[in-house]
């Protein structure tokens, strides 16, 4: 906490509503390995399209940033865009946590006056190059941790092994339920029928379906699992005063907060944050940052690899209490149009696509401007969640008046 | 604490651990029945899987602590798909995550021998058993310390 205090004042955050996202660009999201296109080519589309629904051009980006598996370099892209001054540029460490932690670095490129407009993207195909789960030995991993030494000869590869241990915790702690995983699941996919851009539009389920899907990693079934695919997403970052000459409603950065805490990671954590999302401390930060308390959040969009970590991630952020995640999903209260916080309302990682988060972004971003196809009727305040356990965080969003 | 045949948990040809500078002395003492957990020459802190450095008190100075190899289950999962062509064959399997009664209750990744699957639990009482792979490089699993079933 002593870092985040450091970069605040007492009454708030100086970067309070002080950038805004100006623009939002995706490719087609198909299954993965379904791509016609190569990655980098997904990649370049998605910039492209970003700049013009910003109404700018390559000529005005000097930052470009992305996260941890990113294939599609910085440099690379800013060549092959035409870029004409790169003054900035970023590959933020981690997983599905830098979705939200890569516009949160931006910020300080803009801040610092190393860039005006900085673009965040997210290309991913993992037909093309490997499946994530599948890199059963990682060298480096091997030679800096060696935690998959400690794992793989136990039988312990993919990433649905490792979260469904964190929700058996969850179960016998709190009593949570494989059809209470299920209902954030039905809740996603119903919100994906709305929307055409979704990979399962078209393709409902219902609790009854989730409880028969095949057992992948007890208790996770397949449907609490989210699905791979393929695509492209980025967002224009600048300042809101450069904002107000865009086209779009100006939708500002009120808060923005990550952090990993001692032992954060996969293995050697401390044993309480097997149940949690180990976000507890960001989103105290948060919410002071933005100047506003949860029952002010209109929305969310929650980091959804799997159904039970959005169950952790309510908790983390005060929408319930730790271990009634559950009871509350179930309630209806995450559902959209009638639940107090309707979630992942583009259908999430687990039904529009899996761009390790990024597709989250955007659809808070058509929250705030009001043109998601699950719309939040006068939503003012989005927030988005990116977290795996470790230097994880969010962002909230605000519908600027 | 024998080796039974009834604890060979996988077929032949599953990952088997690399050997580094950190680790070396584990795996080796492994081979001997003996389950060490890494332990700060300084502070005392315990670590695992073992790291270069301590967590708690930044000395590189480390040495080791035997392990009674008693715990209970932390968490558990029973795969039923698997990314790998040897654990495939052996699906559906446990991985059960391992506190240890001793060592500042580190954690350990392993399986649960013995043991019905629809009797695994949280806070289920084991101890640890090898197994001597034909590799050379003895492996620890985990069994109930008593009967789960009853």
């Amino acid at each position: 906490m002593t870092s985040m205090h450091r970069a605040s004042d007492e009454s708030g955050w100086s970067l309070r509503d002080r950038f805004a996202i100006v623009g939002i660009g995706e490719t087609r999201y198909t299954r993965a390995g379904r791509a016609s296109r190569p990655e980098f080519t997904l990649a370049c589309e998605a910039v492209s399209k970003a700049l013009d629904d910003a109404g700018l051009r390559t000529g005005d980006v000097d930052g470009l940033c992305s996260y941890s598996y990113e294939h599609s370099d910085p440099l690379t892209l800013a060549q092959a865009l035409g870029l004409e001054h790169l003054s900035f540029a970023a590959l933020y460490p981690g997983g599905g946590n830098a979705a939200t932690g890569i516009v949160h670095h931006a910020l300080a490129g803009l801040e610092a006056g190393e860039a005006d407009v900085v673009v965040c993207y997210r290309s991913i195909c993992q037909g093309q190059f490997g499946r994530y789960g599948q890199s059963l030995q990682d060298p480096i991993e091997q030679a800096q941790s060696g935690w998959r030494n400690f794992a793989s000869p136990f039988g312990l590869f993919t990433a649905a092994q490792m979260y469904a241990l964190a929700a058996r915790r969850h179960m016998a702690l709190y009593g949570t339920t494989s059809e209470q995983f299920g209902h954030v699941a039905v809740a996603s996919y119903d919100n994906a029928q709305r929307n055409p851009r979704a990979v399962m539009y078209g393709k409902p389920i219902t609790l009854a379906d989730h409880q028969a899907s095949r057992m992948i990693s007890d208790p996770y079934r397949l449907f609490d699992c989210c699905q791979e695919s393929d695509g492209a997403a980025a967002i224009v970052v600048t300042r809101v005063e450069r904002a107000r000459s865009c086209p779009h409603q100006v939708v500002s950065i009120a808060g923005a907060a990550h952090a990993m805490e001692r032992l954060h990671g996969l293995d050697n954590r401390p044993a309480q944050l097997w149940a949690e999302g180990g976000l507890a401390a960001s989103a105290a930060e948060l919410y002071r940052r933005a100047g506003i308390s949860a029952e002010e959040i209109d929305v969310a969009q929650l980091y959804d690899a799997f159904t039970g970590n959005v169950i952790m991630h309510l908790e983390d952020f005060g929408f319930c209490a730790r271990g009634e995640g559950g009871p509350f999903v179930e309630s209806g209260a995450i559902d959209w149009p009638r639940g107090s916080l309707p979630v992942n309302t583009a259908g999430g990682n687990l039904a529009e696509a899996y761009i390790h988060g990024f597709s989250h972004v955007l659809e808070a971003v058509r929250q705030m401007r009001g043109t998601s196809t699950s719309q939040v009727a006068g939503a003012e305040h989005g927030l988005v969640v990116s977290a795996i356990g470790a230097y994880s965080g969010g962002l909230i969003l605000r519908r600027l008046h | 604490m024998s080796t039974n045949s009834s604890d060979v948990y996988f077929p032949e040809g599953m990952p088997r651990p690399t050997l580094g500078d950190d680790t070396r002395p584990f795996w080796e003492a492994c081979r001997q029945h003996r389950l060490l957990v890494q332990r700060c020459a300084e502070c005392g802190a315990h670590r695992s899987p073992p790291k270069p450095v301590c967590w708690r008190c930044g000395s590189f100075e480390a040495t080791w602590t035997e392990s009674s190899g008693r715990g209970r289950v932390f968490a558990y999962t029973i795969v039923h798909h698997s990314p790998h062509p040897v654990a495939k064959v052996r699906l559906p399997y446990n991985i059960a995550v391992i506190e240890l009664e001793d060592c500042d209750g580190v954690l350990l990744t392993s399986n649960i021998v013995r043991c019905p699957e629809d009797a695994l639990r949280v806070d289920l009482r084991v101890e640890v058993v090898w197994e001597d792979r034909s590799d050379g490089q003895s492996l620890y699993r985990f069994r109930p310390t008593t009967d789960p079933c009853r």
